[in-house]
């Protein structure tokens, strides 16, 4: 689960490797070794996450699948993207500063 | 994943490689009867030292290469193995193809400090009498055996290989259950290519391709649970040139390693990179222009013919349909490999 506030950034180390010819990217991970199959959205995702914010994301997102998704299905696929990527270790997630709670 | 264009045009699918094979080295400490790479045939100082290897692996990784099979010879058995595995698998998903016989604890808990994602073991057989006599070297099985065992100790994936030869064919289906019982998830049945002491020693290793298919068969009803299985025919026959690189041991761009004593696309330590990539032998080979295919093989693997290195070494062509398939063999007896120069 990601709160608003959570800054996601592209792991350190992480190599992305556009394949437009395909339609998709690779991306390694040296911390695991691994070589993980991007499809063209997740590799959108994967691009978005430079230090911004979930709701910056979000923002970002929508508006670049616009013509094709509408919000609800936007933020459902951005969140599912998201999970993947930082389950691979693609992606980190730093916890944003939490609200405080009103006595 | 978009189609390939058709042929027709000429042009090449992929603009730059993802992925390469470095051919380390053509030393070894065995010398296996099928072996494509004629190990020791040239003197070691020929090949590329380290300082070349780590520029050149740079130049790729520059150029969009991100993963890399380093294979030999034996890699191994290069003293500076481990220090150009490293600056690999710094820019690029590196795995590595051995004989393991050199593999101990040490060397695999360092290989996987290193971050080698997975480990290609070279197995000629199930029994140490079968696998020795091919390798000509004898201990080679129970070494290559312990090597597995200290490489999944350490957590390293590995993947068994075995190329299929008239001596192990029957034994396929042990080598597959000794494959599992090792710990690999992978058992890669490789069809036998026209190299090396493999060329010399055709008749004598070949299979015609009924027994080829029988055995593949075999081995594929008795496949262990949670062993994937890995085969280069139909309907798996790659013409992989449309994707492949390779660099051998000298520092020449091949294209792939099946392909070593058929082309040179230049020498690396004076040619850029992309420039051998454009050469228009490699051009061609990559757009894929084969006379007639395997709808079969095509739709499978998003390629035309099969392997270009075996086409040209039994028809003498580049445009010839690959024999090893049973849609494209058209009577082909694989047996007999024509004598042809390479």
């Amino acid at each position: 689960m990601f709160c608003p506030t959570d800054r996601l950034d592209r792991a350190p180390g992480v190599v992305l490797r556009p394949m437009p010819e395909w339609g998709l990217a690779y991306a390694y991970t040296r911390a695991r070794p691994a070589l993980t199959e991007l499809n063209a959205t997740t590799w959108l995702i994967a691009m978005l996450c430079d230090g911004a914010t979930l709701a910056e994301i979000e923002r970002d997102f929508a508006e670049t699948v616009r013509r094709v998704a509408g919000g609800n299905v936007a933020r459902d696929t951005l969140h599912r993207g998201l999970a993947l990527l930082v389950e691979a270790g693609i992606v980190t997630r730093t916890p944003g500063a939490t609200q405080e709670t009103a006595p | 994943m978009t189609l390939p264009p058709d042929p027709a045009t000429g042009a090449p699918w992929m603009a730059r490689p993802m992925k390469l094979t470095l051919c380390l080295t053509a030393r070894c400490p065995l010398a296996c009867r099928l072996c494509y790479a004629e190990c020791g045939a040239r003197p070691a100082a020929e090949e590329l030292d380290t300082a070349t290897w780590l520029r050149l692996i740079d130049a790729l990784a520059e150029a969009g290469v991100i993963n890399v099979f380093v294979e030999g010879g034996e890699p191994l058995a290069r003293a500076d193995a481990e220090t150009i595995l490293a600056h690999a698998a710094g820019r690029m998903f590196t795995t590595l193809r051995t004989h393991a016989v050199t593999i101990d604890d040490h060397v695999a808990a360092r290989l996987a400090a290193l971050g080698i994602g997975r480990v290609y073991v070279d197995l000629l057989a199930a029994d140490a009498a079968t696998h020795d006599a091919l390798t000509a070297t004898p201990g080679s099985f129970a070494a290559a055996t312990a090597g597995i065992a200290a490489l999944r100790r350490h957590g390293l994936p590995v993947s068994i290989l075995a190329i299929l030869c008239r001596p192990n064919a029957a034994a396929l289906p042990a080598l597959a259950r000794l494959a599992a019982g090792s710990g690999a998830d992978e058992f890669g049945v490789l069809r036998l290519y026209p190299l090396g002491r493999a060329r010399r020693n055709w008749s004598e290793l070949a299979l015609p391709l009924a027994e080829q298919m029988a055995a593949l068969r075999a081995v594929a009803a008795a496949l262990p649970p949670g062993l994937r299985l890995m085969q280069s025919w139909h309907p798996n026959d790659a013409n992989c040139c449309w994707q492949n690189a390779a660099i051998d041991p000298y520092g020449r761009a091949i294209g792939c390693p099946y392909l070593r004593e058929y082309v040179d696309y230049g020498d690396l330590r004076t040619t850029p990179w992309l420039e051998t990539w454009n050469h228009p032998l490699y051009r061609r080979l990559r757009a894929g222009a084969v006379e007639g295919h395997c709808p079969d093989c095509a739709s499978s693997q998003l390629t035309r013919g099969g392997c270009r290195a075996t086409a040209y070494a039994f028809h003498g062509r580049w445009d010839a349909p690959d024999p090893f398939c049973e849609t494209m063999n058209q009577g082909t007896d694989l047996r007999v490999l024509p004598d042809r120069p390479a």
